[in-house]
């Protein structure tokens, strides 16, 4: 039996209230949704209330899932839009966290050097690795959750326009903002920008 | 080297990972060889994603998460 006419008996097992399906299903796919939910949410505890009310939502539509889409597919979109839901949640209450200080219409405006060699070496340094994190974590949600689902999951262009809901020329567009947001952001930490054009302290 | 084109970079960056399928692109591709700042543009973002990728972790599902999701829906390990 081919992988999916396994997952298309699984599926119809699971619609019919079969324990052992649903429990297949979710051992097949909690894994992968874990790892989104974590990336999205940067944290375990956030992560693992992704988790659980994705796969809740999962037993309570399945039964009008249709196979339009593929499981995988219906599962991640459901898991982002309840990660992006709950980050904006957070959003309001934490004030501090002002995703809409970055300024994308200006991004990559600033003068760059080629980039030095062996960037792996600086890489492995504890003050490069904060730097990529603050940036990550800088990154508006709708942005990030482009980035990792195409640069970090390898989701195709079509497939993250899916998961998202949103156009694929959205796709591309959000992509390279966050692209060139974090090429700016490394660029700054390696000094390799023209600091008079940029414009930081 | 061909003066700098910041429209043509642009529509570059849009492009960058995808299939080179048509022939826009390709006279994008032929401009970036012949464009040193496109070259720094082109490198320096293929860089950032090679280096956010090594900074990104394999992320496995902890054995009690588990646990609890297949308690929280009720079903069996």
């Amino acid at each position: 039996m081919t992988d999916t006419a396994l997952e298309s008996t699984l599926i119809a097992g699971a619609q019919k209230g079969d324990k052992k399906s649903v429990s297949l299903l979710v051992n097949k796919y909690s894994s992968r949704i874990y790892a989104v939910a974590f990336r999205l949410m940067q944290n375990e505890e956030d992560a693992e209330d992704v988790l659980q009310e994705t796969f809740i939502i999962m037993l309570n539509k399945l039964s009008t899932f249709e196979g339009k889409s593929s499981l995988y597919t219906w599962l991640y979109r459901v898991a982002t839009n309840v990660a992006l839901g709950k980050l904006r949640k957070k959003k309001n209450v934490d004030d501090s966290r002002s995703f809409d200080k970055i300024e994308f219409e200006n991004i990559s405006s600033l003068e760059l050097a080629d980039w030095p060699d062996h960037l792996e070496k600086k890489f492995d340094t504890e003050e490069f690795r904060k730097c990529l994190e603050k940036a990550m974590d800088e990154l508006p949600d709708h942005y990030r959750a482009v980035f990792i689902l195409r640069d970090l999951e390898g989701h195709s262009t079509r497939n993250t326009a899916k998961i998202l809901e949103i156009s694929e020329a959205n796709v591309k567009v959000r992509l390279m903002r966050a692209r060139l947001y974090l090429r700016d952001q490394l660029a700054y930490h390696l000094k390799c920008v023209d600091r008079g054009d940029y414009g930081r302290p | 080297m061909e003066d700098h084109n910041k429209e043509l970079s642009d529509i570059l960056n849009n492009k960058l990972g995808e299939d080179i399928d048509n022939s826009t692109v390709q006279d994008l591709a032929d401009h970036i060889k012949k464009c040193e700042d496109c070259m720094v543009d082109v490198d320096t973002i293929q860089q950032t994603v090679k280096l956010v990728r090594m900074g990104d972790f394999e992320v496995l599902i902890p054995p009690n998460v588990s646990k609890r999701l297949f308690k929280v829906l009720g079903l069996e390990e």
